[in-house]
């Protein structure tokens, strides 16, 4: 089943003039042949630690984020690119773009950029985001999330994405979250775990990423 | 043994900062079979895309760009390599997920209709993925994408 939602949902109000009207045209996954190993590992600038980018801690609760990216039949993407973004803790991202008057942090940029390992793992330390508000709706406020960008092993895996927190009571009115079919909803959330944590500093959550694409050869 | 994909969620409005680290910076002459492609992205309502990440694979290349205030892109193709053609991946705040298309940089309307790949796509939206001009070397292409309206670009899905 597609778990990824539509182009066109009403309810997430810039879909509709932006989301193609007309049908899409299938492809053979594979017919392009691109891989998807783009970046030169010399070339990324791994950052894991976004509470390490500046001369002082920044403000928020300190995070432990990480699980592993897999592809469509369970095996791991090896030394790939993970990308995340997100605001800081009062909901503010630095983008010049975001002018709603929650403060800037000097000491958070709210940028990072890791590599899975051999068996598809990631793991990076950060600030729990914020939520913020939005003009979507009235009242509108995106639950708090942090934005990743994945390669697999070729063209066709690409996938932007979010991570929600678990027992957020935003998601349940969030367009974004509610235009994924709900039987896949819950991939988005993040899981509480306790054996990300590190002791007297930070808890952690678990986001597992599965990629698409990959054509089932056994 | 098949594992549950993650769904895709939007890019958002907010990724410039996170996302330019990679962005494609081209300097300097273009080589011999190298075309430069200038257009722009466009809604429903005609406007300009001024939040849309694209990024152009070709054989042996990644471009990662970014679309200015009016909506504009520049990219580069190689017409000699993987029949010209670029396959180009849409990122933008409004879209669900990656939308694909493909630009045929070196390709005529004629050879798009004999092409395999493209059999279901109606022959009046064909010229979508051809440039809708060029100089007399093709050294410049102009090339524009339009998610929604009477002249909506052709997608693809891979799924």
């Amino acid at each position: 089943m597609n778990p990824h939602p539509p182009l066109l949902y009403p309810d997430y109000k810039s879909t509709r003039a932006r989301a193609p009207r007309q049908p899409s045209i299938a492809l053979a996954a594979d017919a392009s042949g691109l891989v998807g190993s783009i970046f030169p590992r010399s070339a990324i600038p791994i950052d894991a630690d976004l509470t390490r980018q500046s001369t002082a801690e920044p403000l928020g609760e300190k995070i432990i984020v990480g699980g592993r990216v897999l592809d469509g039949n369970g095996r791991p993407v090896r030394e790939s690119l993970v990308e995340v973004w997100q605001c800081n803790a009062a909901g503010r991202y630095t983008d010049s773009a975001d002018q709603h008057h929650a403060p800037i942090d000097p000491h958070f940029r709210g940028l990072g950029r890791v590599l899975t390992n051999a068996e598809g793992w990631y793991r990076f330390v950060t600030i729990r985001p914020g939520p913020y508000p939005w003009e979507n709706h009235p009242k509108a406020w995106r639950p708090a999330h942090i934005h990743f960008s994945l390669f697999g092993g070729s063209y066709a895996e690409r996938l932007i994405t979010q991570m929600y927190f678990p027992g957020d009571p935003l998601l349940a009115l969030d367009p974004i979250y509610n235009s994924v079919p709900s039987f896949a909803r819950d991939r988005l959330i993040s899981s509480f775990d306790l054996s990300l944590a590190v002791e007297g500093v930070a808890l952690g959550y678990r986001f597992d990423i599965v990629l698409g694409g990959t054509p089932a050869a056994d | 043994m098949r594992a549950p994909l993650t769904p895709s969620q939007t890019i958002g409005p907010f990724f410039h900062e996170g996302l330019e680290w990679a962005l494609t910076r081209r300097d300097g002459d273009l080589q011999d079979g190298e075309s430069l492609v200038c257009g722009a992205i466009f809604d429903g309502n005609g406007d300009g895309v001024p939040d849309a990440m694209l990024e152009v694979w070709q054989a042996g290349g990644f471009q990662r760009l970014f679309s200015d205030p009016a909506g504009r892109f520049t990219f580069v193709v190689r017409r000699d390599a993987d029949d010209g053609i670029a396959h180009v991946t849409i990122f933008a705040r409004g879209l669900q997920g990656a939308v694909r298309t493909r630009l045929y940089a070196a390709a005529s309307l004629d050879a798009l209709g004999s092409r395999p790949e493209l059999a279901k796509v109606p022959p009046e939206r064909l010229a979508t993925l051809l440039p809708s001009g060029a100089d007399d070397t093709r050294r410049m292409l102009e090339w524009s994408i339009h998610l929604q309206g009477d002249r909506e670009t052709v997608f693809f899905d891979l799924a």
